[in-house]
Formats: C-alpha cells, structure tokens, sequence
C-alpha cells in the first residue's frame, strides 16, 4: 500500500504520493488526463542520484503518478482505477469543500502499472541519453512511437474521450508501420501484439491510408496466425522472451569522431591555453542534437596574437539537422554574460570558436555549453542536472540489461537487471522493456 | 438529508465497470483491450441511453451510494442482450464501411447510438439480410452532410451571377451599419466593470466550473450527502455567483456587445482593455478598422486571415469544416445569414455571443501566462494556473522554446546572439513540413493568422518572404505568449461564430464559464502542437526517425 495525500488547491485538487523526491524537470515524466494532469516525479524510481535511495515505507511508491485534478467529474471516470476507490472519494470530498486536507493509501492495479510503463517511453522518446561515447544506444523513434500507442490503447479509460492520443501516436509514426509488418512476417510472435494493438488503434479512429490499410489485413506469412486479437497479453512479453530482431537499421552512424578539443583546429601559431571539459545540459539543446555523455563537450582556450578564443567541440548525436539549424557555443567566465558563436557542423562534431575575453589565470575556470537559440529554456543549477543526468543514464543501462539477452553485453557488464534481488529495497522492478530497447541492445553488440 | 458516510460510496464509473464485466464476452467491439468499457461506449451509450441520470438523479453524481449503485448495475445488466447486439452491429458497420471506401469521420461516434437503436429495432445483424441494413446505414450517415459541404460552397459561389448578389448584398449591408460617432474609451468602462463581475463569479469554486468541456452528463452532480464535519466550501467563496448573473444581463440589456462592436468600425478608437499593447479589436483584425468582408472564392485552414478580415466564403468554409455541419441549412441559406452576420458588430449577430466575446476579450488582455503575480479575476487566476503548469510540462518533455526576451529588448536587432554571429541569423532552412502540422481542428480557424500582428510569427506568411527557420518559429511562439489575447480572442470568435451559425447564444455565467474556459485549454493545445510542429521543422524530415 502506498500512503497518499490528498489536497484541496485553488483551482483543482492535488493527489500525491507520500515521502517521495522530485527529480529535475528532466528526469519526470507528464501525462494528460482526463481532467488531470499526472506527474511521474522521478522517472528513475530510485532517487536522482541513481543509488536507490528510495525513503521507507514507499513500496510501490514508483508506479503511482501525482495528479493535479482541475476537472473533478472528468477526472472520477478513472481515479479510482489508478489509485483505488478510497482516493477517488477523498477527492471528491475535497472539490466538495467537505475536506481540506485527507490521508489515505493506494494499491496499483493494472491500470497504474501500464500508466508507469508508458510514461517511461514518453521519457525516453524525448530524453534516452543515446551516446556513442557512454556506448547508449539511440533507440528507434518510431518503433517505440508505435508500441507507445498501443500502450496508449491499453490505458484507453483515462484519456479524454474528446482526444486520441492513441491515433495522434500512429499517425506521428506512420513511417514505423512498414517495418513493424516486416517484421512480424519475419517472427510474428515477438510483435504481434504491438502490432494487434496498433491495427485496433487505426481502426476505431477510422483512420485510412495505404500503411494503414496494410496494416489493416497483413499477407500472414504461411502457418501463422493473422493478428486479429486486439486484446492480446500486453505488449513486451515477447520482448522479454529475447527474441532478435532481424533487419532492423543500426541505431548509430557507423563511424564517430572522437571528442576533438586538441591543438588540432586551432589557427596556425596560436597558443593553447588551457583545455578542459564543458557542461552538456541536456534541456538545452533537442533530443539528438548533442551525444549525450557528460564528456561530449570539450572547449581548448588559446591565445593569437592579442586575440583570445575559446574553440568549443560537441560530438554529434544522431539526429540529423534540417539545414541552416546550428547550435551555439557558449562561454562564460568569471561570472560575465556568456559569449555566443555560431557552430558549424563537421562530420559528427559540431565546433564553434568563441571569441572572448580571458581571465589571467593559467588555468581559467570556463563555463562552456552547447545551445540551440529558440529551444534553450536557459541554463540550470549544475550540480543536480548533472546527478539527473547520472540517475538517467543509470536507468538507461539497467533498461538494455533487462533487454538485452543473457550473457551479452548489457546483461554482464555489471548493470543491474531489474529482476535482480540485489535491487534496492522498495525501488521495485522497472518497467518491461520496450520493442525498442530490444532492438537497441542487440545493436549494441555490433559496436 | 441525513449525511451518507463517505466510505459506503461508490464511484459511479467504477460501478459500471463492474456491472459492464459481468456482462461476459460479446462486449468486446465496445470494450478496450483491458475489457473496461471503451470511454465513448460510456459517454455516447451507457451514460446516457442506459443509465439516463436525467430521469435518475441518484445516478447523476460521479459517486454513488449502494442503492444507487445497485440501481445503475441492474440497469445495465438488464440491457446486456441489446448492448451484446450492438456491439456486433457496430463490428459489421465498420467492416461495411472499410468495404465501400467510406472515410471521415470517428466510426464510435457516428456509429454507437445507431448500433444501439439497430439492436432495438432487429436485434443482433443476421446475415446477410443485416449486410443490406449495414450499407444503407452507412451511407446514409454518409450522405448526412450533403448539400453543406465545402464543395457546395465552392459551386453556389462560383457562378458569376450570384457571386455578384453576394457582393452588392455585403455592399448594402456595410452601408446599412450604424457607426457610431467617435467613441470614447473602447470598450466602454461601464462594460469592464460589468466583464470583471462575471469573471470574478463565473470561475467560482462550487459554481459552474465543474465540466472542462460542456459535456452530456445530465443533470449537475446532486450531491445526496449532507456537508462533512472536516471542512467548508472550498477557498472563500466571496463571489457570489448572483452578481455575475446579474451583471451578464446587464451587459446583454444594455447592449454592450454591440456596442463594442460598432466601436471597432470607426477609426481614432482608445483600447482600454488594460493590457499594454493590446488594440482595440484585440488583433480580430489586422488594420486598425476592418473593411468590407469581400466575397472570395478560396480559403485554407492554414493561412486564415484574422477573424473580422475573413471573406464570406472564408467565413462558412470554417463553418462546414467544423462538426455538426449535417445539421445546418443548405448552403444558399448560409450564404446569406452570413452576409448579414458579416457586417453586423463584430461578426456576429446574436447579443449574447458579442457580449462573450466581451467578457472572453477582458479575460483575454489580463492573462499573464508568463508572470507570477495573482491575475485580476478569479478566471483570470484559473487560466494562468493552467498555463504556469504549462512550463514545467513542457520542460518535462522536452518541447521548450526559449524564454522571450523582455518587452524591451524584444525587437531589438541584437540580442545576446548578435555579437557572435559573423552571418546573422542562420538563413532560413526547413520550411514547415506540409504533413507535420498540427491537423487543423474545427476551430483551427482561430489560429493566429498569418503576419497580421508582429509579434505573431508563427504561422507562416502569406507574403514572398523566405520561409521561416524552426529557430524563428520557436522564438515567435515564445514571444506570441507575451500577446496572449490574439490566439485567445481569435479561436474565441471562432467558436462564438460556430455557435450563431448553429442559433446558440449563451445562457448564464455557467456556460459562459465553460466556454471561455474550453476556449483556454484549446489554445494551449494548439500552443502545444505548433512547439511540437516547430521543433519537428529542426531535424531533417526527409530521415523520418532518429535511427
């Protein structure tokens, strides 16, 4: 049982899950819905700093959301499915003025646990710290786009019935459609109930097009069953069973420049200063813009003549730029308002120089990131963006484990899987891995 | 009333979950994968053919005592066999309809409560005499929007001669308009105080703003439990929802919609919204003074102009788009209520819709989204909330855009980036992926337009400039939250407008509320999709996924 709070606010009611940590806003997840908006405070589970420091008495205390109920009577047509009737009456006792303020617990059910799961693919559609450089695969977007909507599917009773989530999904990853199919002619059993599900998805919301009509009524490959049963056991049971994806494309370039930031590209006869490694604060740039490691941006200070200069050097992630789109470099010392240059991209680096002035240090203390102007919401406090981006990449590891099949990479290089008893106390297991991560950790064999 | 204790309540849409289980196998096409009713099957056939609170207030509330319960599970156990028989319907219909190529349309809500009424009248489809039933449906709900279509828009004014009648009826009807002399203060003082009233009233806690959406609930919840000993009304409750009642019938009375309305025709007007910056007309039109709506043959959801400089064809294209279309008159009709709703006060002609837009406007130019000071009404104070939350929502996922410069600096040509930049601005890369826009909505016509304010960069523009870089999208939606009352006040109109055109004025600060309210959670959803679209326009589309 979880203890759980709940509490009459200007405007809506809050329910919230006892003696839990908040992540930075990186590491949460958000949903929509119907008449609330819940909240996955730390995605991780285990604390931000990814140890598992989970406070007592929280069992279970991951899979449940916050909720900030600002329609009452939208919001009681699932409240009680996620958390239990108990919390739904203490909610209703709230928005009726009969309470202020009321304790109670809560048992997820089924409902609470397919939530967890798809709100840890909304985290790692937007923030897997795919890098080269750390070995975290990229994971495909619109493979796991489409097993997202069939999640979506699932937890059906606690959108809006006005919206779709569920079709805005499918049609946001229509390219993934093809490939699903191919695959599943190829080995029906591991997809053949994101696939069931997708099709169920299509198909209440009238959707149509050429993708959508295969997926309609696939050729089933001889001896095998069509896909005909939209209510299927939940997805990721077959992805579990490790079967191997066949075909899929590699989720990295084949080749990466390693992190350049050596004498190499400074101007001829230029003095080096000083080298050292910047910030790579993930909110600021989008999702594959930047390799996500916290080593993927490098910075070499030098002198030319009276000019000072700070060259600045980001490896790329995988996402491919639309042309004209660059981010920024940006240097900040002493405390003065940070020097901006435009980068350029090379390869897989991006690099920009930076002209600026210099304290007279041997060893200036340079604050240097990477930014897309337009997206950047600005810079964070550093040290507990930087315990976020360890508890994530954490999570992201223990996710391929628990993907990966026995004995690879993943699984012996010392992460932990997440049915391990070693498991911190309370912390629980994590959500069962995405079609995606699947493919992702045989990938990652290839590297 | 004697006082139920709490714990021997039941949420109502638990109790039907129950009931619809034991029901067993032959619900599946109207159940999701979990085997929990699907949300529309509750909404569109349950809620209000099965259960009918309308007829059964104990069964109205969204909890439930154990009689009531016990009523509503009976209910629904006795209509199993036809709900068993509506579902194979509703499995036939789709299969018909995939058969003859039908689209459009969401198949749960054109097919649910015809599939009930199907299971009345012939219980469950016997083949293959019901295949004949099933086309003739379907085709039927089809057909149901002929003659009020785009198409039959695009014809009726296609042809010369009456293309010309339309033109002199706006003529004659433009001359017809009373202008008033030069007005004073726009809008008039007597009016805001009025539109603040309301505010402060409507958005009250334990008043009408129970429903996000109006929705087909039946009648409002009847609470059957008396008040509890641990609390009282929520938060004060100082204002009393009889004053805003009463200052809305005054606004109405004394015609201030109108008023406003034929203030915004004479030029030289002083905005007095209360918001810096804000014009008069609160950007409903791109000049200072709107002209003559012409007639116009062509409209496109994604480049409307603002609302009081729209064509008539633009007008009742938007109209057709929306949904409830198959319920209107035939297109010649709507031609020309149009024509004379377009040159009445701000476009509309029912007194009650001016006088929302009104209060929305008022609402509209004290809206803070940015800030962190309390707003001046209560609605204002609801609406900020939700758009405070917005931000770290929108962190969380990752869909920022950076944090608009101030007031100030806004349109200064160098702002932090100028001084590294050797080229400028990068040039304009990614234009706008055709099919990565938002799908326009009913009400997408109330998108801000294209160019027609400043600070309102994105949407495009009609004009030959180069198209704009995800980066310049992204800055505009920043800054376009700095001029919140545009994108409220026009998808405001829009549905002010759907409601004339369907006859339906507003009844009461309630459902004023739920409007104005409607009206902010769509705006931020499409605050949310142009984000979304922005930041798809920063990575290459032709790559399609990340892999």
């Amino acid at each position: 049982m979880t203890g759980i709070e709940v509490r009459a606010e200007e405007g809506g009611v809050s329910v919230t899950v006892a003696g839990r940590g908040r992540a930075a806003a990186f590491g949460r997840s958000v949903l929509d819905a119907a008449g609330a908006l819940l909240t996955w405070p730390d995605i991780t589970g285990r604390g931000s700093d990814g140890t598992g420091a989970v406070r007592p008495g929280t069992s279970g205390g991951a899979v449940l959301p916050d909720a900030f109920v600002d329609s009452v009577s939208d919001a009681q047509t699932w409240l009680w499915a996620v958390y239990g009737a108990g919390v739904a009456r203490a909610v209703d006792a709230c928005a009726t003025g009969r309470a202020r303020t009321l304790r109670t617990s809560a048992d997820p059910g089924a409902l609470a646990h397919d939530l967890h799961r798809l709100a840890t693919g909304h985290w790692a559609a937007r923030w897997w710290p795919a890098s080269h450089l750390d070995g975290i695969p990229a994971l495909d977007a619109d493979l796991l786009g489409l097993e997202l909507a069939a999640l979506t599917h699932r937890c059906q009773q606690v959108w809006d019935a006005d919206r779709d989530p569920a079709a805005e999904l499918v049609l946001e990853h229509r390219a993934g459609i093809a490939p699903l199919i191919g695959w599943w002619r190829a080995d029906p059993y591991a997809v053949a109930d994101v696939l069931a599900a997708v099709r169920a998805v299509a198909d209440d919301a009238g959707l149509d097009g050429d993708d959508l009509d295969e997926l309609a009524a696939p050729a089933a490959p001889d001896g095998v069953r069509a896909p005909a049963d939209p209510y299927a056991p939940p997805p990721g049971t077959a992805a579990r069973a490790g079967v191997i994806a066949p075909h899929w494309p590699r989720a990295l370039p084949d080749s990466h420049a390693l992190a350049a930031g050596g004498v190499a590209g400074l101007p001829p006869g230029a003095r080096l200063i000083a080298r050292g490694t910047g910030t790579n604060d993930w909110c600021r740039h989008p999702p594959g813009f930047v390799d996500a490691s916290e080593e993927a941006v490098t910075w070499t200070a030098f002198a030319h003549g009276s000019r000072r200069a700070v060259r600045v050097s980001a490896v790329a992630g995988t996402a491919r730029p639309a042309p004209g789109v660059r981010p920024v470099a940006e240097v900040g010392a002493d405390g003065a308002a940070p020097a901006r240059a435009r980068c350029e991209r090379t390869a897989d680096t991006w690099t920009g120089v930076v002209d600026t002035a210099l304290p007279d240090t041997a060893a200036p203390a340079l604050d240097v990131q990477v930014v897309l102007p337009g997206f950047d919401p600005g810079p964070q406090h550093p040290d507990a963006a930087r315990r976020t981006r360890e508890g994530l990449r954490a999570l992201a590891r223990r996710r391929l484990a628990a993907a990966a099949p026995p004995g690879s990479g993943h699984g012996s290089n010392g992460a932990v899987r997440s049915e391990d008893p070693g498991a911190p106390d309370g912390a629980g297991p994590d959500p069962a891995p995405f079609l995606a991560e699947v493919v992702a950790a045989h990938i990652e064999e290839d590297f | 009333m004697p006082a139920t204790p709490l714990g021997a309540l039941q949420p109502r849409s638990q109790v039907v979950d129950r009931a619809w289980r034991e029901l067993g196998p032959g619900l599946e096409p109207l159940s999701g994968p979990g085997g929990a009713p699907l949300t529309r099957a509750v909404k569109l056939l349950v809620l209000p053919l099965v259960l009918r609170p309308v007829l059964r207030p104990e069964l109205a509330g969204d909890l439930l005592t154990a009689e009531a319960a016990d009523l509503a599970a009976g209910l629904l156990r006795a209509d199993g066999t036809r709900l068993a028989a509506a579902a194979r319907w509703f499995t036939l219909l789709k299969r018909v309809r995939r058969a003859l190529r039908v689209v459009g349309g969401n198949p749960q809500d054109l097919y649910f409560q015809r599939c009930y009424e199907l299971a009345a009248e012939h219980g469950a489809p016997e083949l293959p005499a019901a295949e004949e039933t099933a086309r003739q449906v379907v085709l039927e709900l089809a057909a149901r929007g002929d003659g009020r279509t785009v198409d039959a828009l695009k014809a009726h004014l296609r042809d010369p001669v009456r293309a010309r009648a339309a033109d002199e009826a706006l003529s004659r009807a433009w001359e017809d308009r009373a202008v008033p002399a030069l007005p004073g203060p726009v809008p008039h003082t007597d009016a805001l105080t009025l539109a603040d009233a309301v505010l402060e009233g409507c958005a009250a806690p334990g008043g009408p703003a129970s429903d996000r959406r109006d929705s087909d609930r039946g009648a409002p919840s009847a609470r059957t439990h008396g008040a509890g000993e641990t609390g009282r009304r929520n938060a004060g409750g100082a204002a009393d929802p009889g004053t805003a009642e009463k200052a809305l019938a005054a606004l109405v009375r004394d015609l201030h919609g109108s008023r406003l309305g034929a203030a915004l025709w004479v030029s030289g007007s002083v905005a007095a919204w209360g918001a810096e910056g804000a014009p008069s007309h609160l950007g409903l039109s791109a000049g200072p003074v709107p002209a003559r709506p012409g007639v116009g043959s062509t409209a496109s959801t994604a480049a409307l102009p603002a609302p009081l400089d729209r064509t008539l064809y633009e007008r009742v294209f938007t109209v057709l788009r929306a949904p409830g279309h198959p319920d209107l008159p035939p297109v010649p009709e709507l031609v020309a209520a149009e024509t004379a709703r377009s040159c009445s006060p701000l476009g509309l002609s029912d007194e009650s819709l001016r006088v929302a837009l009104l209060v929305g406007g008022r609402l509209a130019a004290g809206l803070d989204p940015l800030g962190t000071d309390p707003g001046p009404t209560r609605a204002h104070r609801a609406i900020d909330r939700r758009w405070r939350r917005e931000s770290s929502v929108a962190r969380a996922r990752r869909m920022t855009v950076s944090p608009p410069a101030p007031r100030s600096a806004a349109d200064a040509p160098s702002g932090p980036l100028g001084a590294g930049l050797p080229g400028g601005l990068p040039q304009a890369g990614g234009s706008p992926r055709a099919d990565g826009a938002p799908t326009p909505g009913p009400s997408a016509a109330a998108l801000p337009g294209p160019g027609t304010v400043p600070d309102d960069g994105a949407t495009g523009t009609r004009a030959p400039a180069p198209p704009l870089s995800g980066e310049d999208l992204l800055a505009g939606l920043g800054r376009s939250l700095r001029t919140p009352w545009v994108a409220y006040t026009r998808r405001l109109w829009a549905r002010l407008h759907g409601r004339d055109v369907h006859a339906a004025g507003i009844d009461g600060p309630a459902e004023l509320w739920s409007l104005l309210d409607g009206v902010a959670y769509s705006v931020l959803m499409d605050h949310r999709a142009r984000v979304r679209a922005a930041l798809r326009t920063l990575t290459d589309t032709t790559s399609g996924s990340a892999a």
